[in-house]
């Protein structure tokens, strides 16, 4: 594939993921409510307030990858809540008296629903805020090591969000072109926004994979999750600045930083813990692993056929990567740009035909005004 | 250059202008020299087909006519192509703007429009929507219907 080509693609892939990206103002309404929530959590006389919450993104929404779900609105916000609790304080305790903390506030009270080890906030049509009780880590040196709830609720199991954060933040930063990624490390307040024309490449490349993961194996509860996707991609990824040779590297390298235990079981391991294996599932349920490789074949096909698209056939490859409507609105967008370059000066290559060309034989391009009979008389009027 | 100058150009002069826009393009006269028939390449972005594209002038009576003549147009789930005219050819100007004139370069001027239409045309295969603006000329139901909208 030439450069010409790549870049192409790359801008079809971005103007798509704008279309299913947060908005600037979507984000900073995100952050708006989730500091509301942890203001509520922390004031004077709440039944939290002694073992002084705060409230932080972790996940997606902290690295800057998060997705719109396929076929919902609401989007998925994954936050702690950081407490200093007494060690005779329960795994179950402490998520009783954060939902109760929750429910003494008249609105949040409509607004929640109990999981497994977590409560969750719901926002009709626009996010699901699910809080996660959890407490520092006292026995890891490290400032930033939390332990939090297991899905039994029955034991603390070590989590480190922010660690995360900083070491996936450091991974995208092997890109040459520069990012701060929107990521904020260490005990930094809540991320930054970036569009996805600032986002390092390392970020657009996970999010189109998690889309295609979306798209491809929709209810699939075998489905590879996130953190393996984002922890496999960060560490194969090699500083590519192309999104399309981003991904191919990626599909190609993902697979090889699976390693295996004692026992020849996989395991992804967490980057901020060596103990904790992201891929623990895939010992019990072995159909899992079946199903991630199956996916990386065939984001590997999908991702092919669009590199071998030409434009008018680009529209069904795409639709795999963004779904169809955000691939039409890709499209829109790459069509509403040089209708604004043909007000601007666009030039013509004469010898190739080529638009926008800036080197060798050009001539300006006219201005023109398509007439004709077949089409469907939309802008007549 | 600035293309448009007030004398009319004929065949032999916009037949060397297409051969210097173009020099791995063709160009023949038929019907006995008075009707010129250029065949070259456009692709008008990296990802796009190379079309082979013909323009057909006669000089002074008809403006030039453009067709692509490979790969052949299609069209979108039974849609029609859009801003093409009855025989194939491709609609790329306004008549009633001047927008083409016979003092202008085919090659300064038509050459660019069909590679935008091409473009266009492509995302139109993409997408389902005619993305390059345009007008369409009116049908005898609609004018009825402004006409009634007038009084």
């Amino acid at each position: 594939m030439n450069q010409q080509k790549q870049q192409q693609l790359d801008e079809l892939l971005l103007h798509g993921l704008e279309s299913l990206d947060l908005t600037q103002a979507q984000f900073n309404d995100a952050i708006a409510k989730y500091e509301a929530v942890g203001r509520c959590l922390a004031a004077p006389g709440s039944v939290l307030a002694p073992y002084s919450p705060t409230i932080y993104a972790q996940g997606s929404m902290a690295i800057g990858t998060t997705n719109k779900a396929v076929g919902r609105d609401e989007r998925d916000i994954d936050l702690v809540c950081e407490m200093v609790l007494p060690v005779t304080i329960s795994q179950a305790e402490a998520k009783r008296l954060l939902g109760q903390c929750l429910m003494e506030n008249a609105i949040y009270a409509t607004m929640l629903k109990e999981k497994n080890r977590c409560w969750r906030l719901v926002y009709a049509g626009e996010f699901h805020m699910d809080i996660l009780p959890s407490k520092p880590d006292q026995r890891l040196p490290t400032p930033t090591a939390l332990l939090v709830p297991d899905s039994a609720l029955r034991r603390w199991k070590e989590s480190d969000p922010r660690g995360y954060a900083a070491w996936f933040k450091r991974e995208t930063a092997r890109s040459m072109r520069q990012s701060s990624g929107g990521i904020r490390a260490g005990v930094e307040p809540a991320p930054q926004y970036l569009s996805v024309w600032d986002k390092a490449p390392l970020q657009i490349a996970i999010q189109l994979l998690k889309r295609h993961r979306d798209l491809r194996l929709n209810g699939n509860d075998d489905a590879p999750i996130s953190i393996i996707i984002t922890t496999l991609a960060a560490r194969a990824y090699r500083g590519q600045d192309s999104i399309i040779a981003t991904l191919f590297d990626l599909l190609q390298r993902m697979p090889l930083y699976i390693d295996h235990d004692e026992n020849r079981l996989p395991f992804v391991r967490n980057p901020t813990n060596v103990l904790e294996n992201f891929a623990d599932k895939w010992h019990t349920e072995p159909q899992k692993q079946r199903v991630f490789n199956q996916w990386i074949e065939d984001a590997k096909v999908d991702l092919n056929e669009l590199a071998a698209a030409t434009l008018g056939q680009s529209g069904e490859s795409l639709k795999r990567f963004l779904g169809e409507c955000h691939s039409n609105s890709a499209l829109r967008a790459y069509g509403d740009r040089m209708q604004r370059q043909r007000g601007a000066g666009l030039r013509v290559a004469t010898t190739s035909g080529l638009l926008g060309a800036t080197a060798g034989r050009t001539s300006e391009v006219a201005a023109n005004t398509f007439y004709g009979a077949s089409e469907l008389r939309r802008d007549r009027r | 250059m600035y293309p448009y100058r007030s004398t009319k150009r004929t065949l032999a002069q916009q037949a060397a202008r297409l051969r210097s826009a173009q020099p791995t393009s063709s160009v023949r006269f038929d019907h006995l020299g008075n009707r010129l028939v250029w065949t070259g390449r456009l692709q008008p972005t990296a990802a796009s087909d190379a079309y082979t594209t013909r323009i057909i002038y006669t000089r002074q009576q008809h403006p030039p006519r453009v067709f692509v003549v490979t790969p052949q147009l299609s069209e979108r789930n039974g849609e029609p192509i859009p801003h093409t005219y009855g025989d194939g050819g491709l609609c790329l100007w306004h008549p009633a703007y001047h927008e083409w004139q016979s003092r202008y370069w085919i090659a300064e001027t038509i050459i660019g429009w069909t590679s935008l239409w091409l473009f266009f045309y492509e995302l139109w295969q993409a997408c389902g929507e005619w993305l390059g603006g345009g007008e369409h000329p009116p049908d005898t139901d609609n004018e009825t219907e402004d006409l009634n909208e007038r009084h």
